[in-house]
């Protein structure tokens, strides 16, 4: 894996202490205690939990440990992924079709048994016409044959990617049971919020604004897994609570940097408690500034060069994120080697040049200091995405842009920016999901509709770019679409649709006695199976 | 009695304007927002595409324009129907039913503490005015309520939850514990002292601050001098004659506090992880969940007349003038 500079400092830093937790839980690995109540902090409440239908990392949270995708992301196995419900794929030449050979003596949590219909079901009644990523990913999935009751071929009616595929599955591919779904009203059936699934936790109970439980499955397919026998996840809407209760020894856990950046420096210095930076590898977030190219001065080149030279990503990891982020050099995430590109151009922090595009651009500063005025809308997701927006716009003002803050909540950023394109420049936090194909090239391919949300709506269109995006998405060799997507990178950066400033990976922060953290890229949103509690 | 009837069928009667107000207003408010129920949840799910959209928007119902949906809206109330919460997926009356025992709880045992507390630290006070006793109790009620509500709380929980670890730092219960009766009894108890004391100190300065007042007020009364000349001990003065008098403002601000709780506290909910209403509006209105918030004011307007309606009547017990004109007309 690739460890960025922040990361390696941290590990430093608190060097003893995640040395010594981190080797007790290796060893402890294999035979780790079963039984007990994990209790982890959730700060939302998602009103569909069905992951089949949303895939978004606020339901995974929950519902991956009872409902589960094909395969999982895995930080050894081959092409980064580790057999769940599917043991073994293979993609045909022509990349028309993928065969998945299923699990044999999977029962779903009503006892029935799970077979390719129910896969068949999920891709073509659910991922495909109902799923945010489903749909982008199985656009052109045909049918799905079910030869026998262990195998599901995917038809494609264009050539589809296996790399593709592959990439997405971990988070596209979550089944449900098709006796469960089939002839009813899918969007509005009872068991989008009352799961059965396959996985190694039944949903036991939820209690609105309260609690969700999750009772062992004793039927589970994996040998002597899950090891805990509850997992509770404590509705925490504040973020100091759930450092408070993590210190009282109420939670074991809070994923997802429920424990804000500030506080970690003291927590990490309490006894029994450990900071993990790992687990979070696929699934990167960026810190990027999107730009309306229909405003006259942003559409210059050189403006843009301009106000990335002017950004000092340094400080921008150093303060804002206080380290535990790393700084970008274009839109590939840098937790994923298998596309990140390097060579790309660097624009390095400096105002004189900065300046200097400017003035050459033809906007001079004027008697009051300022060339010209733009408005700045920083999403409100994130602390950090509202703090880079106030950044920004002191960096905008060493070299004389004058930056309107216009400050929303979420539901009126959204409009704001993806609708009415009511911006000049926009802070987002958009995930890169493990492949550029899924929620990446979107950011500044041209032609997408007003209204769709974490896309291009800065009418930015470049015909070079649109060009290699179109030929990657049907470029079955995996090696010629990786080189596809480095040009991507690379022509990203040269023509700066957007700017990247910095990518993080969340933190989890755990008791001592939970062991087996943090051990797959997407560990948060995986299945704990493995997941046990020290007695 | 017949005093009373009369109040009641007079502000059942002028309610009904009042409400159509609140619902109307609330409604537009809410509607001016930017960004609507679907924009709210395309954030919290990452985005989708067009189709997506379109669809959501039409199942939403939000594809109908704003004149429609508030006709809809009203015909629904008509039949007692407060409507569908798109954020929650749920009905709305649920949600609030579900809310409404936690907020109860919460806000009255917090109202509840504080008058009773204030008004005797407020009577301790007035008992004697400009001593020594009421400096200091009405400056330090005046720093109390200057505290803010969540700093009190998180440093309640790092005190007693967290470092000494009497109590648990936050939520309505044990999760999953299944205790049952006094056992659970005892432990929601415990849960609550911390958000109770929180809420409940601050607004104690609020009734102790009035009672001294009203107290201070009454002492220069003439019939508090003819009582003192005819010879009565000063606790019988304080108690049955100053205090007495004082009480009709406390009453009042007793009746404003109590419509006023059930909003909830958005802030001590948060801070304790308690599912009342004032998580829910908040977390309705960042999902511009209409019907919810609407609902939930409903509730409060509802409430807020009748407690009215509550004080007036206290008024008519405790003072005879009050309400004599309409007996008499």
């Amino acid at each position: 894996m690739d460890h960025a500079v922040s990361r390696r400092f941290l590990l430093q830093s608190t060097a003893l202490l995640l040395a010594s937790t981190a080797l007790s839980s290796k060893a402890l690995a294999q035979d780790a205690p079963a039984g007990g109540r994990l209790v982890v902090a959730a700060d939302s409440e998602p009103k569909s939990l069905n992951p089949a239908i949303v895939a978004s990392n606020g339901v995974f949270f929950i519902a991956s440990k009872v409902i589960e995708p094909l395969a999982e992301a895995s930080f050894d196995g081959e092409n980064g992924l580790a057999p769940r419900l599917a043991t073994h794929w293979e993609g045909s030449e022509d990349g028309l079709s993928v065969t998945f050979k299923l699990r044999e003596g999977v029962k779903w949590h009503d006892g029935k048994p799970f077979t390719s219909a129910d896969v068949a079901f999920s891709a073509l009644q659910i991922w495909k016409p109902l799923q945010n990523l489903g749909r982008i990913v199985f656009a052109n999935l045909e049918t799905v044959d079910t030869p026998d009751d262990h195998t599901a071929i995917f038809r494609f009616s264009k050539p589809t990617p296996l790399q593709l595929v592959r990439n997405a599955l971990p988070a596209v591919t979550s089944v449900v049971a098709k006796h469960i779904f089939d002839g009813t009203d899918i969007a509005k059936n009872p068991a989008n919020n009352q799961l059965v699934g396959t996985g190694p936790f039944k949903l036991a109970e939820y209690k609105p604004g309260e609690y969700y439980r999750l009772e062992r499955n004793a039927d589970y397919w994996g040998e002597g897994q899950p090891k805990l026998n509850e997992v509770i996840y404590r509705v925490l809407p504040d973020r100091a609570a759930a450092g408070s209760a993590l210190e009282a020894e109420e939670i074991q856990l809070a994923a997802f940097s429920a424990v804000p950046l500030a506080d970690l420096d003291r927590i990490s210095k309490v006894p029994g408690i450990k900071v993990v930076t790992k687990g979070y590898e696929a699934l990167t977030y960026q810190l990027v500034v999107e730009i309306n190219h229909r405003r006259k001065e942003l559409a210059d080149l050189k403006v843009r060069q301009a106000i990335a030279h002017a950004i000092d990503k340094k400080f921008v990891v150093d303060t804002i994120f206080l380290r535990y982020a790393t700084a970008s050099t274009g839109p590939g995430a840098k937790d994923t080697p298998e596309f990140y590109n390097a060579d790309v151009p660097a624009y390095y922090f400096a105002l004189v040049k900065a300046n200097a595009l400017l003035d050459e651009a033809g906007y001079a500063r004027g008697a009051d200091g300022k060339r010209f005025a733009l408005k700045l809308l920083p999403a409100p997701y994130f602390n950090e995405t509202r703090q880079f927006g106030d950044y920004l716009r002191q960096a905008l003002a060493a070299i004389g842009i004058d930056a309107e803050l216009v400050n929303n909540d979420a539901a009126a950023h959204q409009k704001a920016v993806y609708t009415d394109h009511a911006f000049d420049l926009a802070v987002a936090p958009p995930v890169f999901r493990g492949d550029p194909a899924i929620s990446t090239t979107i950011l500044v391919q041209s032609g997408i509709p007003a209204g769709v949300g974490f896309s291009n709506q800065g009418g930015y269109a470049s015909a070079e770019l649109d060009g290699v995006i179109a030929t990657a998405a049907q470029t079955i060799d995996a090696k010629a679409r990786t080189s596809l997507y480095n040009d991507f990178q690379r022509l990203v950066v040269e023509d700066l649709p957007l700017i990247n400033v910095a990518e993080w990976g969340f933190i989890t922060v755990a008791r001592d006695t939970v062991l087996n953290v943090a051990n797959n890229p997407r560990w948060a949103v995986s299945n704990w199976a493995d997941t046990a509690l020290q007695a | 009695m017949k005093r009373a009837m009369l109040l009641l069928r007079r502000r059942a009667i002028s309610s009904i304007p009042v409400l159509l107000i609140v619902v109307v207003f609330t409604f537009l408010l809410l509607e001016s927002a930017s960004g609507d129920a679907v924009d709210a949840y395309l954030v919290s799910i990452g985005g989708g595409d067009a189709q997506l959209v379109q669809s959501l928007r039409q199942s939403y119902g939000l594809d109908q324009g704003m004149a429609t949906r508030l006709w809809l809206y009203f015909s629904a109330l008509l039949r007692l129907d407060l409507g569908w919460s798109v954020a929650f997926d749920r009905p709305v009356l649920g949600l609030i039913l579900e809310r409404l025992p936690n907020t109860l709880l919460l806000m009255g045992s917090a109202t509840a503490l504080s008058f009773c507390l204030g008004s005797l630290l407020g009577i301790f006070a007035g008992a004697r005015p400009d001593s020594f006793r009421d400096r200091f109790l009405s400056i330090g009620s005046l720093l109390l309520y200057a505290i803010p509500g969540f700093w009190l709380g998180l440093v309640l929980v790092i005190v007693f939850a967290v470092n000494l670890r009497w109590l648990p730092t936050s939520g309505i219960e044990t999760i999953a514990s299944g205790k049952q009766g006094l056992a659970r009894a005892v432990d929601i108890g415990k849960h609550l002292i911390l958000p109770v004391s929180a809420l409940g100190f601050i607004y104690l300065a609020l009734f102790l601050r009035v009672m001294r007042a009203g107290m201070v007020e009454t002492w220069r009364m003439d019939f508090v001098l003819f009582a003192r000349s005819k010879g009565l001990s000063r606790l019988r003065i304080v108690l049955r004659h100053v205090a007495r008098n004082a009480l009709l403002p406390l009453v009042t601000v007793l009746g404003l506090q109590s419509a006023a709780m059930l909003g909830g506290s958005v802030v001590i909910e948060s801070v304790f992880a308690l599912p009342g209403f004032g998580r829910l509006a908040q977390e309705a209105v960042n999902g511009r969940d209409a019907p919810l918030p609407v609902g939930i004011i409903i509730l409060r307007a509802v409430s807020g007349i009748l407690v009215n309606l509550g004080v007036d009547i206290a008024y008519a017990f405790l003072h005879p003038r009050v309400g004599a004109s309409e007996a008499g007309a």
